[in-house]
């Protein structure tokens, strides 16, 4: 019996030890272990990344040209993932059953990734609704870029996911899911109009669903909205422009020549900038990509061209402000550069003088100009007087970057004398060697913005900004618009001879090649220019501005295989600079539906 | 025969009523995240107040009733069990893949909670008669499956939780004299087998020290042999049938369905299947290590509250009161219900007849079981067995249960005074 008594404090004892032995247990993973403690923190409260709305962008009248939608991005995190009904994966976000296991079988294990991207802030809300009991989801907040007007896609640029390579090249100032312009103003200007990201700590319950702030926001940082920029572009005129150019190959380049602004940048074909937003922005740009006119294709900073006779007006200026000619020089023409066995060729004309020969663009008269300045006696020898004829033509613009604020300008190519020395051999060439480059049809290069900076710079008589797209920028809707400032260009060709170069031009388009780009009430200043093309019909130059004094639109046209610059590049000009001055078209209607119905896309 | 009133053992009831106070305010720590009302009769925590309410009644009426006629109820309560139990099979409601409810008038009740007492009160009564000897391999035999037959139903309710329960019961043959060699040997195939599954290659290991240690142990201590081929041989039949025990718990497991063997695996490192079976556990260590020593403050729980925990106003409960007041909050509860049981121990030897002794320590049994393995799983010392916390898990049936559990042993206690007779 006693013993039995003692069975009794026995079961007792057993279950005092076992007890004893929880709290130990207890003891040891509640306060010996750091471990438990930190991993519910790390589960509980996560650092949540805020974006701020990217930037707007405006046009020139502060209409507002770019603007956000607001989006959603859903993100998974594989090791916590519980999907209890996949269908409503599929009928909300639209993708199939292959995919969603594609996309979760690549996603990293612990990490949080993308699953689907642009969800709409209604989708959004429905989902909020039917996704309570899933587990290991969540959302960020994401910006799908809306283009009101819906034009200039070459300039804007797109934006896009941040790639592995930027990453790694950001130090750190990007990070996976980011976006980030790929090209145009949203890349050159992608820091301006990003703004900065914020941090926030946020406690979440077991769906990864938000529940509330940690320590009522006290290690958070505060998102800084992205800044709106001011565009010099005219939407208006821009949209105009790009009608014209309609199922057409070529540029169209207007700078406000006073500033520099660019008012319109037309590159054809382009394509409407929405199509590269969104869900659909892979699939399009790949089509775009593949699409043989090549519409992603900057064609005004990119494409590089003979300039053709437009090339007449920098040569003439440089050897008016050498005095190598005067206003008055005469040469004679005789049907071909008779100094160099007739070339290059040229119509018949009598003996010129500079105005007419610009009137008539005379091939003869420019090349004996150029080839007295060449072997001028006040050089020391032919190498110095082509470096003076150089540094005049790259101060004109002519052969280097003008560092137009969006990404991929080319420099266009001005060979310098070292370069002709590797191609001919040192004292193996001379003038007449190189006398093309007198017509603009040599191996001198221009890119229609180049052209444009050069009729802009002739317009201002020989100062230029650079040309330039960005106004001003603010930091919020409330702020005023900071102005920024560029550096005014000056070629040291004096005044004079620039007037006696617009006083020719002005008769080009009043009685000259340039007929076609009159508008009535407005002098307009130009030069048409046909560019012998070896592979096809010639391209259609013209070059301008207006009104001749004071003024207010420079201008450039390029249109390939159209053949004569006065066909159909001058009133292509004519009708930019009528819809700048004007607000419409008056006197050019007929020239309007000529132009925007032709085509020189073979077949289309 | 009146009982003097005095013998309500106060200090029974005041541990219970500490523990079951304590147990709402916990229930209302997991639902406030919600922010309700504390008397909504809508929310889970105010339906545990009424719960509360007629379980005090309950215990009380209880409290009322003469001690003889529980005594003389004991078998036909038993039977009215087993009779629940089997209808809960053919009629019973599904919850977590277990048919154990009954639907009473709209109010979910669970039968396999009160086969608990009706068994500890049958059991008491069949043992304290006067020709009951633990010797008599007969009646052996009908206690033993006195305890059997509700495990058995239970287990066919898919409830093995509850099940499991019923086997606290040796506890109460020990302390009614059984061989102790026998439970010591189930225990020890019981190690062998754990062990076995733990350390998985090194099982010949284990079972070698342990039928070495055992053999040793017996041979030479109490058996007194000293014929040395003889303790050899033994030795190594020893070692062959751990070995044997070891390698059949790892057939046996591999037999096993598939989400069995997790659940039992889990147990060894939840690692294994974090999303899964292992999810649980996993979830309310942190629960419970984040609360530190003091805790994060009352109602202030964010993993518990947040949902991390898994049933976690049911049999998950022990983590709240881990995460919101720390070490000194479990190691109390841990105390508390040590109070408890010491108790009732104190309750159950000084009381003057068998029947009071025999039903105090299936009382013991019963609440000790389910404390160790609801404790044991939220700290993962024990596989994830769904069996409430007593007083702390939501749940009518179950707070019901322990509170007629005890009132019925208070009851029995108080008529000491006036029972005559001397202890056996």
């Amino acid at each position: 019996m006693n013993d039995l008594h003692i069975r009794g404090n026995m079961i007792m004892g057993l279950i005092g030890l076992i007890f004893l032995l929880f709290v130990f247990r207890l003891f040891s993973i509640q306060v010996l272990s750091e471990e438990y403690a930190l991993r519910a923190d790390r589960v509980v409260i996560k650092t949540k990344p805020v974006v701020p709305p990217r930037g707007n962008i405006y046009n020139r009248y502060g209409e507002i040209y770019v603007r956000n939608r607001p989006m959603f991005n859903m993100l998974i995190t594989k090791n916590e993932l519980y999907i209890p009904d996949t269908s409503i994966l599929r009928n909300y976000l639209g993708i199939s059953q292959e995919e969603i296991d594609q996309r979760i079988s690549k996603a990293p294990s612990r990490k949080e990734a993308i699953f689907a991207r642009y969800i709409e802030p209604e989708t959004y809300g429905a989902l909020q609704e039917v996704l309570w009991e899933f587990r290991g989801i969540s959302f960020t907040a994401s910006n799908k870029r809306y283009y009101q007007t819906p034009v200039g896609a070459n300039i804007l640029g797109y934006i896009s996911e941040v790639s592995q390579k930027e990453i790694n090249a950001s130090n750190g100032n990007y990070k996976r899911g980011d976006q980030i312009g790929k090209s145009g103003i949203e890349r050159s200007h992608d820091s301006t109009l990003r703004g900065q990201q914020g941090l926030r700590k946020v406690q979440t319950n077991v769906y990864n669903r938000e529940v509330g702030s940690y320590a009522k926001g006290k290690y958070d940082t505060k998102a800084v909205k992205g800044k709106d920029i001011m565009l010099g572009i005219d939407t208006e005129l821009q949209r105009f422009g790009e009608e014209l150019m309609n199922r057409k190959k070529g540029s169209i380049v207007a700078i406000e020549p006073s500033t520099g602004e660019i008012l319109a940048f037309v590159s054809a074909p382009s394509y409407d900038p929405n199509v590269l937003t969104g869900k659909e922005l892979r699939q399009n740009w790949r089509s775009l990509r593949n699409d043989t006119l090549n519409p992603l294709y900057n064609r005004p900073l990119m494409a590089r061209y003979p300039p053709g006779s437009i090339f007449k007006l920098p040569v003439a200026l440089a050897a008016l402000n050498e005095g190598v000619i005067q206003p008055g020089t005469y040469y004679g023409c005789g049907g071909g550069f008779k100094r160099n066995k007739g070339k290059p060729g040229c119509r018949y004309h009598t003996v010129l003088n500079l105005h007419n020969a610009i009137k008539v663009s005379c091939n003869s008269y420019f090349a004996a100009t150029y080839m007295d300045f060449l072997h001028h006696e006040q050089y020391q020898d032919f190498y110095a007087g082509y470096q003076k004829w150089y540094d005049y033509m790259k101060t004109m613009g002519i052969g280097r970057k003008l560092n137009v604020d969006i990404p991929y300008e080319v420099s266009g190519l001005l060979p310098t004398s070292q370069r002709y020395d590797k191609w001919y051999g040192p004292d193996r060439w001379m003038a007449t060697t190189v006398i093309s480059n007198s017509i603009g049809q040599g191996e001198i290069l221009m890119t229609p913005m180049q052209m444009a900076n050069l009729a802009s710079l002739i317009a201002n008589r020989g100062r230029y900004n650079p040309p330039h797209f960005v106004r001003a920028e603010r930091a919020s809707q409330d702020a005023v618009w900071k102005r920024i400032p560029y550096d005014t260009v000056s070629t040291r060709i004096a005044t004079q001879h620039f007037e006696t170069v617009i006083d020719a031009m002005e008769e080009v388009v009043a009685s000259g090649t340039g007929g076609r780009a009159r508008v009535e009430g407005v002098d307009v200043c130009g030069k048409t220019g046909t560019v012998e093309n070896p592979h096809g019909k010639d391209h259609a130059v013209f070059l301008g501005f207006a009104p001749k004094e004071r003024p207010r639109i420079a201008i450039a046209v390029i249109i390939e295989n159209a053949g004569g610059g006065g066909t159909w590049a001058a009133p292509t000009a004519g009708l930019m600079i009528e819809k700048y001055l004007k607000k419409d078209i008056i006197s050019k209607k007929w020239e309007y539906q000529r132009v925007k119905n032709m085509s020189f896309i073979k077949g289309k | 025969m009146n009982r003097a009133r005095l013998d309500i053992d106060i200090i029974a009831i005041l541990i219970f009523a500490l523990l079951v106070a304590w147990g709402w305010v916990t229930i209302y720590a997991v639902t406030s995240a919600n922010g309700a009302e504390m008397l909504d009769f809508g929310t889970i925590h105010g339906k545990q107040l009424m719960w509360i309410g007629i379980s005090l009644v309950a215990g009380i009426l209880v409290m009322m009733l003469d001690y003889r006629f529980l005594e003389f109820i004991s078998y036909i309560a038993y039977g009215g069990a087993m009779v629940l139990l089997i209808l809960t099979i053919f009629i019973g409601k599904e919850v977590n893949g277990a048919q154990s409810w009954l639907i009473i008038g709209g109010q979910p009740f669970q039968p396999s909670e009160f086969a608990k007492m009706a068994t500890a009160l049958a059991l008491a009564k069949f043992m304290s008669r006067l020709n009951f000897s633990m010797s008599d391999p007969r009646q052996m035999a009908i206690a033993a499956a006195m305890v059997i037959l509700p495990a058995l139903i239970v287990i066919k309710q898919n409830d093995t939780g509850s099940a499991l329960v019923f086997g606290s019961f040796i506890l109460v043959f020990f302390r009614e004299g059984l061989n102790p060699i026998l439970p010591i040997f189930i225990l020890l195939v019981g190690m062998v087998a754990v062990l076995a599954l733990w350390m998985s290659s090194a099982w010949w290991v284990v079972a070698g020290i342990v039928g070495i240690g055992l053999v040793s142990y017996f041979i030479l201590n109490i058996a007194n042999t000293q014929n040395w081929v003889r303790v050899g041989i033994i030795h190594v039949i020893a070692i062959a049938f751990f070995s044997a025990i070891a390698l059949s718990t790892d057939f046996i497991v591999n037999k096993l369905p598939a989400h069995q063997q997790t659940r039992i695996m889990v147990l060894f490192d939840p690692g294994i299947d974090p999303q899964g079976k292992g999810y649980n556990v996993i979830q309310s260590k942190i629960a419970i290590g984040s609360g530190g020593m003091s805790g994060k403050g009352l109602f202030d729980g964010q993993y518990t509250k947040y949902k991390f925990v898994p049933k976690q106003e049911t049999d998950f409960i022990f983590c709240t009161i881990g995460e919101e007041l720390g070490w000194m909050g479990t190691s109390a509860v841990m105390i508390l219900f040590f109070a408890l049981l010491w108790r009732f121990q104190f309750l159950a030897e000084n009381s003057k007849t068998r029947f009071t002794r025999i039903y105090g320590y299936g009382v013991i049994s019963i609440l000790f079981f389910h404390v160790l393995v609801n404790v044991g799983m939220t700290i993962g010392l024990v596989p994830v067995i769904g069996i409430p916390l007593p007083f702390f898990s939501y749940g009518g049936s179950s707070l019901l249960a322990f509170t007629l559990l005890i009132a019925i042993l208070v009851n029995l206690h108080s008529y000491r005074s006036s029972v005559l007779g001397s202890k056996v």
